[in-house]
């Protein structure tokens, strides 16, 4: 195993999820519900989960969750986004490790998503006093199928590609 | 083609889901949002997708113009129109124009004797509603009647500029802001595509079509003697104003004796007509908030107003807690008194 | 096409969650609006800070509000109000207790109010 290519291709993979991510807060969308966004984000952690420790994994999540909130200077979102992200981050590579026979990364992917939405809600409630999950829970869950979807889709697509190609064959 | 039809299943579940998406959207929260401009509390409910954008459209524009015509702050327009007093014409903005014109169409209609902006110098006299009303000499109110005139007023639109004749004339358009203002939320609200809405400015209510689901606004009429919030009953509105001017508002009591904030622009004196208040409902929220003057006239020449000008539905209330509405409002207004104090007369 | 093939895990939720956010739904425009609530709305600014249940709160509740101007207010069963003030009018603490649906309390000074929503059988906007 070649640590060195290994720690290289992580780094590209956070510099990806971070740019990805930033690219994201500029594309608009049109529900006005706190917490629906694309999730573009998710396809890099996905390629990590394929391929990488859950270590490397959570390593990466964060620092693209920490360096997205410093550039976009919305320091204050980083307890939401840090909790979903590395919550649904967890419960993908479990699902990916022991359940690869049930779900498809697209059923992983739409899991992942409604954790991360379910979690930034939560942390949310706890912050405001107050039970705002329930009013929003409908359309949380609907977006998140959709999104997850389409990113998993992309996602799925990747890394079989990936796995045709051998791309990471000397780190695995 | 299996491939094809295990297309349809998931495309099913897709739509199903955009759908779903679909018909939650419609059934959203409204956006609620809350302004302290023109003197007092602004409240805009919003429904829709862009009820965000909406609502602080809205909002600047409040701002905007609360500056544009305040006389309570230094600047604006308003402020420029009334210390040019006498001297001439002063260029404006096209939206103040467009207000003072407003006004004297609504002067017209009572010949001044209801509705008049240029009771400004009798209503700063009174103070009423400042931390020192007062009732004024005679001869000193006679000597202000004597400025009071909205034909002084002259308007050019095509210089976009006015002129008030006599010096110590001023201009006051508290009477009619919050209408003026309220025409321009709906404006904005439809501009943006909303079609379910309100706004509350300081009283003045200002609905676009219907409640989410379809059925009509229900406005609260406040009891002239009641608590904040206390009604006399409800009226059923979509796409309307709600506008009341009453003797409740602003006043202050001296020796036993009720002055109100409303100033008569013929006697210069607080109206006094036994009337506790006037309820105009229209298209036109510019409108009913300068025809809710009729509360000057009393309940016939009151009633008389409402009638000439044709595009309003009225309710006057008077002393002896009786309520008077218009025809058009039968099966519109419902008492609901819980104090049982007062008469609905109807078909009168 | 191979990415059409949809696990059977997939497909469950996907459809579990369609079911469930269709009964999300009805159970929000059904269920909640039965009993007539209290609910006070404490907005700064305009925004929303906090939004009670008055009639759910059986311990009295103090809320602390520190920006800029400091000031209490005291959620209890079925009513609020300033309790305390930094402001120099005290107009909001002077407003006294808010029980019904349309009462408010205004602070000009920390652009605060306090203000109690809630399914006013009849009423949807107050003119006044």
């Amino acid at each position: 195993m070649n640590k060195k290519k290994r720690d290289a291709i992580i780094i590209i993979l956070i510099c990806n999820a971070i740019l990805i991510s930033l690219l994201e807060l500029i594309i608009p969308i049109p529900i006005p519900v706190p917490g629906v966004k694309l999730g573009l984000g998710n396809i890099i952690t996905i390629i990590a989960i394929a391929f990488l420790d859950l270590k490397d994994v959570l390593t990466i999540v964060l620092l693209r969750c920490v360096v997205v909130a410093v550039l976009s200077k919305g320091i204050t979102v980083l307890p939401f986004s840090l909790t979903g992200g590395l919550l649904s981050a967890v419960i993908m590579w479990l699902l990916y490790k022991y359940l690869s026979r049930v779900f498809s990364i697209k059923g992983i992917s739409i899991i992942g998503a409604i954790t991360h939405n379910l979690a930034q809600l939560i942390v949310a409630s706890l912050i405001l006093r107050e039970i705002v999950i329930l009013y929003y829970l409908p359309i949380l869950l609907i977006s998140a199928v959709i999104t997850g979807l389409i990113t998993g889709t992309i996602s799925e697509l990747t890394v079989r590609e990936i796995k045709k190609r051998d791309i990471f064959a000397e780190i695995i | 083609m299996r491939n094809m039809k295990k297309l349809i299943y998931p495309l099913l579940i897709l739509s199903l889901l955009v759908f779903l998406t679909g018909c939650d959207m419609g059934r959203q929260k409204p956006v609620q949002s809350e302004d302290f401009a023109l003197g007092t509390i602004i409240n805009q409910q919003v429904y829709g997708a862009n009820a965000n954008k909406a609502s602080e459209e809205v909002s600047a524009r409040i701002k905007e113009l609360d500056a544009l015509w305040t006389i309570n702050s230094p600047g604006g327009d308003i402020n420029k129109l009334n210390n040019n007093a006498g001297q001439g014409y002063v260029e404006l903005n096209p939206e103040t124009v467009s207000i003072l014109m407003k006004a004297r169409k609504i002067s017209d209609l009572s010949g001044g004797a209801a509705f008049d902006i240029t009771v400004a110098p009798l209503v700063k006299a009174w103070g009423i509603g400042t931390d020192n009303p007062q009732v004024p000499a005679d001869d000193v109110v006679k000597k202000l009647v004597s400025l009071v005139n909205y034909q002084d007023v002259l308007v050019d639109e095509a210089t976009n500029s006015a002129s008030l004749q006599k010096t110590g004339q001023m201009v006051d358009l508290g009477g009619i802001a919050k209408g003026y203002i309220g025409d321009i939320a709906i404006e904005i609200y439809k501009k943006n595509g909303i079609t379910s809405a309100f706004a509350n400015l300081g009283g003045n209510v200002v609905v676009l079509g219907n409640k989410p689901d379809g059925s009509a606004w229900k406005v609260g009429i406040q009891n002239p003697r009641g608590e904040n919030g206390e009604i006399v009953g409800v009226v059923e509105v979509a796409d309307q104003a709600v506008v009341t001017s009453g003797d409740y508002q602003r006043y202050f009591i001296k020796d036993g004796k009720r002055y109100c904030h409303i100033i008569d622009p013929h006697t210069g004196y607080p109206a006094d007509t036994g009337l506790m208040s006037v309820t105009i409902i229209a298209s036109s929220s510019t409108e009913a908030d300068g025809m809710s003057k009729a509360f000057v006239l009393g309940l016939e020449k009151g009633m008389d107003l409402v009638k000439r000008y044709g595009q309003a539905e009225a309710i006057f209330i008077t002393n002896d807690k009786k309520i008077y509405v218009t025809p058009g409002l039968q099966g519109k207004f419902h008492l609901e008194d819980a104090t049982n104090e007062y008469t609905y007369i109807q078909n009168w | 096409m191979n990415t059409r093939i949809f696990k059977i895990g997939d497909k469950i939720l996907i459809v579990s969650i369609a079911i469930l956010a269709a009964v999300f739904m009805v159970w929000n425009t059904v269920g909640v609006s039965t009993d007539k609530k209290l609910t006070a709305v404490i907005t700064q600014n305009g925004s929303l800070i906090r939004q009670i249940n008055l009639n759910d709160l059986n311990n009295p509740e103090y809320i602390y509000l520190n920006e800029g101007i400091n000031q209490v207010i005291l959620a209890e069963k079925g009513r609020i109000r300033f309790i305390e003030s930094d402001c120099p009018n005290q107009t909001c603490v002077k407003t006294g207790w808010l029980t019904k649906s349309g009462d408010r309390a205004v602070c000009i000074p920390s652009q605060v109010v306090i203000k109690i929503v809630g399914d006013n059988e009849q009423v949807d906007i107050f003119a006044y």
